[in-house]
């Protein structure tokens, strides 16, 4: 069990965000005693973990296999360039060492799946779904439903985002809104990293509001951006009738 | 008059090679009407848009003026002139 209390070093650390008014002292304490799962640590996850790191999230558990390749560094910024051909995991695990030494890492050196999603969300009070695949992602879902944990879920494609918050029980769950699998789904697509930058950046906003309890989650809706026109659009999303998972 | 509104996002505008497209859709009856209309003039978007069975696609997000429609309801929505079709492809981190 961590210790509640913030020592020194890290009421130093958090001084900026403690004066954000309605977190305080105490909404870093909360932040502190908070466990969140990111689910693969590319060029959105990897940003994700990145920031909760450094906005002092107590425990991170983080799930991605591989070893680093070229054409991870536009966007894995947790990857580095000395690292090429070792595994990922150790990367991010090195990179954010080296950013937030209170935070504590839980690295699983292997992607979520139907076979450890259970056991992986378990394990956090939060889910980050940033994975490319959507057997991965109706895994963490289910998880997810099952446990009734909070997802929030980000996406990207070209100069465009998404992001939405699913808390189980208020609003629709994955399997909702994607009932199946895309057909001829491609896990490779253009993208820049400050596409996944921004959107992780925005992905982790909505952690901090659910721990801390400041803002409104985005939770029955959901955020579209068009950086190519700058247009942001929040659509709402429903529940759907008889859904598989939540239904 | 019935003009429709297009608005195709990510992937749907790459194969649209459009953002947004403005059409004339007199003669449609509902929402499905106008997405099989919309695949029939493009053979790529056809597979984004429509399962094979001519449905509307378990995986394609549809706003009516920035509301959502249940695929069950799409055969029975119509529509009005100057609305906008808001089409959201899956899409996922990586
Ligand atoms: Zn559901």
């Amino acid at each position: 069990m961590t210790e509640r209390r913030l020592s020194d070093a890290e009421r130093a650390r958090y001084e900026w965000q403690i004066w954000t008014p309605d977190v305080g002292e105490q909404g870093q304490q909360k932040l502190k005693q908070a466990s969140v799962l990111v689910s693969r640590l590319g060029g959105v996850g990897g940003t994700v973990a990145y920031y909760l790191a450094a906005a002092g999230i107590g425990r991170l558990v983080l799930a991605h296999a591989g070893n680093v390749k070229p054409s991870d560094l536009n966007r894995q910024l947790l990857m580095t360039t000395d690292w090429l051909g070792k595994p990922r995991i150790e990367s991010a695990e090195r990179r954010l060492r080296e950013l937030n030494p209170h935070v504590e890492l839980v690295p699983v050196g292997e992607n979520l799946s139907p076979d450890n999603a259970a056991e992986l969300v378990g394990q956090v009070d939060i889910v980050v779904d940033a994975a490319p695949l959507y057997e991965e992602r109706f895994a963490m879902n289910a998880a997810c439903v099952q446990q009734q944990k909070p997802l929030v879920e980000c996406a990207m494609y070209d100069l465009d985002a998404q992001l939405t918050t699913l808390i189980p029980g208020q609003t629709p769950c994955l399997a909702c809104l994607y009932p199946q699998s895309p057909p001829n789904w491609k896990r490779e697509f253009p993208v820049f990293g400050a596409v996944s930058g921004m959107i992780a950046s925005m992905a982790v906003v909505e952690v901090i509001k659910l721990l801390t309890g400041i803002g409104e989650p985005l939770a029955g809706r959901m955020q579209w951006i068009n950086l190519r026109t700058m247009a942001f659009r929040q659509l709402p999303i429903a529940r759907r009738e008889g859904c598989r998972v939540c239904g | 008059m019935l003009k429709i509104t297009m608005v195709y996002e990510a992937q749907l505008r790459e194969v649209a090679g459009q953002a947004e497209a403005v059409i004339d859709a007199e003669g449609v009856g509902s929402l499905l009407e106008l997405l099989q209309h919309v695949a029939g003039q493009n053979e790529q978007l056809r597979p984004r848009l429509l399962a094979e069975n001519g449905e509307l696609l378990p995986s394609l997000l549809v706003f009516v003026n920035d509301q959502p429609v249940e695929h069950s309801a799409a055969a029975a929505r119509s529509l009005a002139d100057g609305d906008t079709v808001l089409l959201l492809p899956p899409i996922s981190g990586g």
